[in-house]
């Protein structure tokens, strides 16, 4: 549980600085050792003319403190099911499946309470932290605006003070000058700052990170990274970090769950999923990119392009494209498959069921 | 904002002589000979070229233009022609006339066109919407002097709701009120194209706004749908800005078929009545001084924008 | 960085309006624009031959009311028939409002363009000179000119188009900067082509339609405006038919026949309605982004 719920903050002290929020530093309920379990999500467009589903039965846990990345290339449906999980969509889309957190179920909550989940134990970092900031607010009140519906701060002075030490906490110099800024006058690494800020204002247990990094410079980009790792290691926050970047994929560690078509293909420890691919999809991935020795545009790649949304093949999505496939890969689509612990994937030919570690399936239906 | 407001002040002045000069070239342009017309049959040359110099009208252009612009600036607009008086008072009294029903046009308009603007985007396959957006495209293409007309027949005339025309009641002895009754329709009339423009264009703003990132970024955050449309409608207000100010600066033009029509003693009337008149000395200061108090207009609103956007005041 | 991008097709380029114009469809209130355009259009060339002459009144039959046997929209107050009058009338209205525009089309989008590709002083000079005509209430200039000028249809034609000019050159100028700003005029310059040819090749069709957009529904406005100045006794004089003159020689019977008033400001409204849904149903074929207004 938050520690803004159990009420032992001090007035402006952040989490950051408070001894028992680091990993295992607080005593380990059931509910905190798995604070994100997402079951079946079915995330499906809706508007007047037709419906297209997108996020086809994803699952996973992220427990507390953890990482998990979702990878995959663009238009599989990363950002969908991320959002989806904080149900950004409203009536636009309608989502399946289960989303729970501490025992309760976020697709099913009445719409007071989602808000108050909303930002306080699930925050967003959007990808474009220009785009994630009203232009015409300053800094300080985008701040204390967050801090004050959220309840942590009750009074304009205690919110400002709280405010100026987020933005401290993530790395911000001059918090001062920052919190009576426009976005427009920050640069793109101290927008992207603010912006986590705003998402850590709130103590969540979940980070939900959507490529943090793609629109900054090259050089800010790792400074973000960090930050985001640092905070994650002194908040004792989950991150769920979407990212097409197999580099940072690597970097960040934790967990990792390849997506294709709206479908998780493969997870596992990201270390081992990058070095030991068990679906023919990630492998073709791993292979296609650019090494110091090959050069880019000689890459071995995966034949076709992905299937465009709702023109899914029977079977495997990946069949049309697979160096594998067999007859049988057309007709049903394979689960997430258990193959190893902690560990799956959703192929069953690259995977051949052996008697001791039989065919366990994962836990997408 | 103070520097700001200083250069829009400076880039105001090259227009208004820009504007000065393209009023001086429409009097220059007039055909027929202003002095032949003046001496009348029995003109001589000798006494033609002595009414030329008395005029100044045998020195160059630039000199012309020069001597016409200093009395301009201090407010000698000339002598009217049909009424052989003063052209500065007329126009300046008139110019009041005209702002008080222009503004309250513009409010009526502000109103109507952000109502309307705001209901076609928030519920946009619902039957207000969709009356809503047929009032808009009809009120952007009426002849206004046609509705005024349809008014004063079926409303003023007809029903004996509200006064034909004229600002005052002569009987009455003026007031707040009667100057309100007589306001009703004319207002109305002169607001029924800007509030049509207003509401697509403000329809628009919002659409842009509301398809935002920052919008989703709010409600991730945990802010109600109230505190998310507050961000959503201070994000619209520079755009209504510009499109308000653009339509109320229109409107100063727009009134002269109003004014015309209801006998509204505006620049607009004065323009129409010197039209048939040829008195030409009164329709350019009518132009100049509504240019003048356009160019105004436009600071003010520059200055508001700056006020709400702190993008553009650096 | 190594990204799955790298193996993915790239990414579309972000919509340019260039390379991709999406095909969309006209609404049906658009289509029925298109119908009544045709219909005024029709009226306009043929209309004259098959109605009576417009100026031959029976004072004994003066003010007939709408619906009369022989007269339809009834009388006018010299005993003329008032339909003969309006589809007479059409032609010179939609002259007086259409050729106006396609002056402004042609100098607008030549201004435009030559602000749009010309270096810092000629865009500043063309942009500053045309905000100067930005700084008149539209309307009030128009009548100024007109009235300097004396009252005429072709007068009115010249006025109307000098204050057009304007807002088209910002539309010709806004998309001329944007595809100069755009990679492959830069390509087109290193290959060699003259100033003249990327001009005329490059940018004029990719100006054209915003512009053509933009101009349909200006017509709408110029014959509403057209019409004000002959009602204002600015445009054509009697005892010419045309619909701006109609309304202001109807006005004097409004206490008597109210109806009368009402009929040729009727034809206005339609006119004008008809082109700017006409506009509004171009921008969504040609796929142009923007609000269609002065
Ligand atoms: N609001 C929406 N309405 C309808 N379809 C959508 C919507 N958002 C996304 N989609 C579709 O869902 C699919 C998955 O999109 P998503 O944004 O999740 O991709 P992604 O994996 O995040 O890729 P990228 O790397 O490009 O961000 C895409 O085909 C997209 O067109
Ligand atoms: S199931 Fe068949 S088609 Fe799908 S990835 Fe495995 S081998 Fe390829
Ligand atoms: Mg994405």
């Amino acid at each position: 549980m938050s520690e803004l719920a159990s009420g032992t903050g001090t007035m402006v002290t952040p989490r950051a600085e408070r001894p028992e929020a680091g990993p295992g530093g607080a005593a380990a309920t059931p509910a905190e050792m798995a604070p994100l379990e997402v079951t079946d999500l079915r995330t499906t467009f809706v508007s007047r003319t037709r419906r297209t589903e997108v996020v086809r039965g994803v699952s996973f846990t992220l427990r507390r403190g953890e990482t998990m990345m979702l990878l995959g290339e663009s238009g599989s449906g990363k950002s969908v099911t991320a959002r989806s999980i904080m149900r950004l969509y409203g009536s636009s889309a309608e989502i399946g499946g289960q989303v729970k957190l501490g025992g309760r179920d976020l697709l099913d909550l009445p719409e007071a309470e989602l808000r108050s989940v909303r930002g306080g134990q699930v925050a967003l970092i959007p990808q474009d932290p220009t785009g994630a900031l009203d232009p015409l607010r300053r800094i300080g009140s985008q701040l204390t605006e967050v801090l004050r519906v959220h309840g942590i701060e009750h009074t304009r002075r205690a919110a400002r003070a709280r405010a100026e030490e987020l933005l401290r906490t993530v790395g911000i110099p001059d918090p001062a000058r920052v919190a009576t800024s426009f976005p427009h006058e920050l640069s793109g690494g101290m927008r992207q700052r603010a912006v986590i800020a705003l998402a850590v204002s709130c103590d969540p247990q979940v980070l939900i990170a959507d490529e943090p990094t793609t629109a900054l410079d090259v050089t800010v980009q790792a400074q973000i990274l960090e930050l985001l790792a640092d905070l994650q290691h002194r908040l004792g926050t989950a991150v769920l970090m979407v990212t097409h970047d197999v580099g940072v994929a690597g970097d960040f560690g934790g967990r990792i769950g390849v997506m294709y078509a709206g479908k998780l293909v493969e997870e596992g420890p990201a270390a081992d999923v990058l070095s030991a691919p068990r679906h023919p999809y990630t492998k073709g991935l791993l292979e296609s990119l650019p090494t110091p020795e090959v050069e880019r545009g000689r890459l071995r790649s995966i034949v076709g392009s992905p299937p465009g949304v709702g023109e899914f093949p029977d079977g495997c999505v990946f069949a049309p494209r697979c160096p594998q496939a067999v007859a049988s890969c057309h007709e049903s689509d394979p689960p997430l498959l258990r193959i190893a612990p902690g560990r799956g994937a959703a192929c069953p030919v690259a995977n051949p069921p052996r008697p001791v570690d039989s065919a366990e399936p994962g836990r997408a239906a | 904002m103070l520097g700001y407001i200083g250069k829009r002040l400076a880039m105001a002045i090259p227009i208004l002589l820009g504007v000065s000069l393209v009023i001086f070239i429409t009097i220059k342009i007039i055909p027929g000979d202003p002095i032949a017309s003046l001496l009348g049959p029995t003109g001589t040359p000798e006494s033609r070229a002595a009414l030329e110099s008395r005029m100044g009208l045998d020195r160059p252009l630039p000199v012309q233009y020069v001597a016409w612009l200093s009395h301009t600036v201090v407010g000698d607009f000339g002598t009217s022609i049909a009424r052989r008086t003063d052209v500065a008072p007329m126009v300046l009294d008139a110019l009041g006339n005209t702002l008080i029903l222009t503004a309250a046009a513009a409010v009526l308009a502000i109103v109507l066109g952000v109502g309307i603007g705001v209901l076609t985007a928030l519920r946009r396959n619902s039957l207000a919407a969709r009356l809503g957006n047929a009032f808009a495209l009809f009120s952007i293409s009426v002849p206004q002097y046609s509705v005024g007309l349809l008014l004063i027949i079926y409303l003023a005339a007809g029903a004996g709701l509200f006064p034909v025309s004229g600002m005052y009641n002569p009987s009455s002895g003026g007031g707040v009120v009667d100057l309100f009754n007589h306001l009703i329709l004319p207002a109305a009339t002169a607001a029924l194209v800007p509030a049509g423009i207003i509401a697509r264009m403000f329809r628009s703003a919002v659409l842009d706004v509301m398809s935002q990132d920052f919008i989703e970024a709010l409600h991730s955050r945990g802010l109600s749908r109230r505190r998310v449309m507050a961000h959503a409608f201070h994000n619209t207000v520079p755009s209504l800005l510009t499109v308000a100010g653009l339509q109320i600066g229109n409107l100063l033009g727009g009134v002269v078929f109003v004014e015309a029509v209801f006998a509204w003693p505006g620049i607009g009337l004065l323009v129409y009545q010197s039209i048939t008149q040829r008195d030409l000395p009164v329709i350019q200061a009518g132009v100049l001084v509504s240019a003048f108090a356009f160019v105004m207009l436009n600071l003010l609103v520059d200055a508001l924008h700056g006020l709400v956007d702190p993008r553009v005041r650096t | 960085m190594t990204a799955l991008t790298d193996v993915a097709p790239p990414r579309p380029p972000a919509a340019t309006g260039v390379t991709r114009r999406r095909r969309r469809r006209m609404s049906t209130t658009a289509r029925i624009a298109v119908v009544v355009v045709g219909l005024i259009v029709a009226v306009a060339v043929i209309g004259p031959f098959l109605v009576g002459d417009p100026n031959v009144g029976d004072t004994s039959r003066r003010l007939l009311a709408v619906g009369s046997p022989g007269h339809v929209f009834g009388t006018d107050g010299q005993g003329r028939d008032v339909l003969s009058r309006l589809v007479v009338g059409t032609r010179l209205s939609l002259l007086a409002g259409l050729v106006p525009v396609l002056f402004a089309a042609v100098l607008g989008t030549g201004l435009g363009m030559t602000a749009g590709l010309s270096g810092v002083w000629g865009h500043r000079t063309i942009m500053r000179t045309l905000d100067v005509f930005y700084a008149f209430p539209a309307v009030l200039l128009a009548i100024a000119i007109a009235a300097a000028l004396g009252s005429g249809v072709s007068n009115s034609i010249i006025a109307l188009a000098v204050i057009l000019v304007p807002p088209v050159a910002r539309v010709a100028e806004t998309e001329t900067r944007r595809l100069v700003d755009l990679d492959y005029m830069e390509a087109a310059r290193a290959s060699g082509a003259s100033r003249g040819s990327i001009a005329l090749r490059q940018v004029l069709p990719n100006v054209a339609p915003p512009v053509v957009v933009y101009c349909t529904a200006l017509i709408g406005l110029s014959i509403v405006y057209a019409a004000g100045l002959s009602f204002l006794g600015l445009g054509v004089s009697p005892p010419t038919a045309e619909w701006g003159l109609m309304v202001s020689d109807h006005t004097q019977y409004i206490y008597s026949a109210p109806f009368l008033a009402a009929i040729p400001a009727l034809a206005i409204l339609i006119a004008s309605v008809a082109f700017n849904v006409l506009g509004d149903g171009l921008r969504d074929l040609l796929d142009v982004r923007g609000e269609v207004r002065a």
